[in-house]
């Protein structure tokens, strides 16, 4: 299969379950390195079938990622899970990586909470760090691994929220997602899946309202009866 | 049965001249022993090639015999070596009248529990959320800055418990090396007693000597796992705060206490 995503585009990936979405988000950061094929961000090209560990550790500095389950460094705070991967990995100065991280963590408003542990905050407030530590490197491309699946119903939405925001400055997203709704919201493109192959991609509008082909008509009216629910009063 | 008290208290300064000797051997064994278990952890972990079987060999082999004789394989089995070594390289001078037999015992030890420990690293590591190592990964740590920075220091925290048991048993199998020649407390509250041969007044000293210090580090390591479970506590209920911090061990107090 053959994926390319601009600058500045946001593309959506959706699917049922066990569709592979999660893998395909993953082999672009070698996390699920691919068998065969070539993964390229920003010109740095790597071909998974003989890769060295230091080509992935380069393609993942060009890339941030945002987990289903946060993923937050337990044994660090809030700021340090921020500054961590520009300290440690960026070499830059510690004042420098905290001014950056409190202006990430100020922008989802998580700046009070900086010296909190991740085990004491909620899901929302975690994923939001976690977020901020996805940009906090200034990434080509961030990885958004269904950012609101482990959130409680009520947190969905500012999460959401402030995905869109950071849409909106023009960074390069891929989002594996169940959120039709947002999907449909935010994304330039969006990209159907199923069975380990993409079965229909294009503008977000074209596919989510009239797909041409049957699987994903199948997929998206069984979600129709969860969007008609907007209108019952 | 008649107990010469007098002479109890009498031996009691003279046994605990040798406590400096039975606390730096469990602290040197636990130190050689923490760092063998690191590095046969590592290996196991990584599963290097070669490396790894000949590893769970050798751990299977060191816990199948007793330690005792281990203590006495490095008694007589080292100074051979030594002189083996003396006489092929120039790296060493074999001396055969001033052999450390505290070393011996030392190496022993450190083997011994270095093997059991193994197992509690290599555990300690597995229950570390993979999401953390992903995390790491994702974030473009190496794997040895990712083990350093985030998954070691977890694992270290979970590890605990299980690495204070062996600390409090080491403590008491140090009175092992007193079969090698080695002073510590056994050995020398047994020649103590050889001009009055108050032989079982000596060995009541020596049991309350450990008793105390084993009173004592039981305290020390009660302590640092309260720590560490005070600090998880606060983590887990502060969102709420409404936890009391103490209630947990209150209420679960075996639970913090090492085992004997």
């Amino acid at each position: 299969m053959s994926l390319s995503v601009k600058e500045g585009e946001v593309v959506a990936i959706i699917g049922p379950s066990g569709s592979g979405k999660t893998t395909l988000l993953r082999t672009v950061n070698f996390l699920n390195p691919a068998d065969h094929g070539t993964v390229s961000v920003d010109g740095y090209k790597v071909d998974a079938s003989r890769h060295k560990h230091r080509e992935a550790l380069t393609l993942r500095q060009k890339t941030g990622m945002v987990f289903q389950g946060y993923n937050l460094f337990q044994n660090r705070t809030v700021l340090q899970n921020v500054t961590e991967g520009l300290i440690k990995v960026k070499k830059m100065k510690r004042p420098e990586a905290e001014a950056i991280a409190r202006r990430l963590l100020k922008q989802v408003r998580m700046d009070e909470k900086e010296n909190s542990y991740p085990s004491q905050l909620s899901g929302g407030q975690q994923q939001r760090v976690g977020i901020c530590r996805a940009l906090a490197a200034s990434p080509k491309v961030v990885l958004l691994d269904e950012p609101t699946s482990a959130l409680d119903p009520e947190l969905v939405g500012e999460i959401l929220e402030i995905i869109k925001q950071i849409a909106e400055t023009g960074i390069t997203m891929i989002i594996v997602t169940h959120e039709i709704a947002f999907a449909r919201e935010i994304a330039d493109t969006v990209v159907f899946m199923k069975d380990g192959v993409i079965v229909e991609q294009g503008n977000a509008k074209q596919i989510l309202e009239s797909p041409e082909k049957q699987e994903t008509k199948n997929f998206l009216r069984a979600l129709l009866p969860e969007r008609s629910i907007e209108y019952v009063i | 049965m008649h107990l010469n008290v007098s002479f109890m208290l009498e031996d009691f300064p003279v046994v605990l001249k040798a406590l400096p000797v039975t606390l730096g051997l469990t602290v040197l064994s636990y130190a050689g022993a923490f760092l063998i278990a690191c590095l046969f952890g590592a290996v196991i972990l990584h599963k290097t090639k070669v490396l790894y079987p000949l590893i769970l060999v050798f751990n299977t082999v060191v816990k199948g015999i007793p330690l005792l004789i281990q203590l006495l394989f490095c008694y007589y089995g080292i100074p051979q070596l030594l002189k083996l070594l003396s006489e092929k390289t120039d790296l060493i001078r074999y001396d055969p009248k001033h052999l450390s037999y505290f070393a011996f015992a030392a190496v022993a030890f450190s083997i011994n529990y270095g093997a059991y420990m193994t197992d509690v690293v290599v555990s300690s590591f597995k229950a570390v959320d993979p999401g953390q190592r992903e995390a790491a990964d994702a974030i473009g740590m190496t794997k040895l800055q990712g083990i350093w920075y985030i998954t070691g220091l977890q694992a270290l925290k979970i590890s605990i418990p299980g690495l204070s048991n062996y600390f409090m048993w080491l403590l008491k199998a140090t009175s092992l090396a007193s079969i090698t020649n080695v002073f510590e407390l056994l050995a020398t509250s047994r020649a103590s007693t050889a001009d009055n041969y108050a032989i079982l007044e000596g060995y009541i000293v020596a049991a309350a000597i450990y008793w105390a210090v084993c009173l004592i580090a039981e305290h020390l390591l009660k302590k640092l796992n309260q720590a560490m479970k005070q600090e998880e506590m606060i983590n887990e209920h502060g969102r709420t705060g409404t936890y009391q911090k103490e209630a947990w061990w209150k209420r679960n107090p075996e639970r913090c206490e090492p085992v004997r």
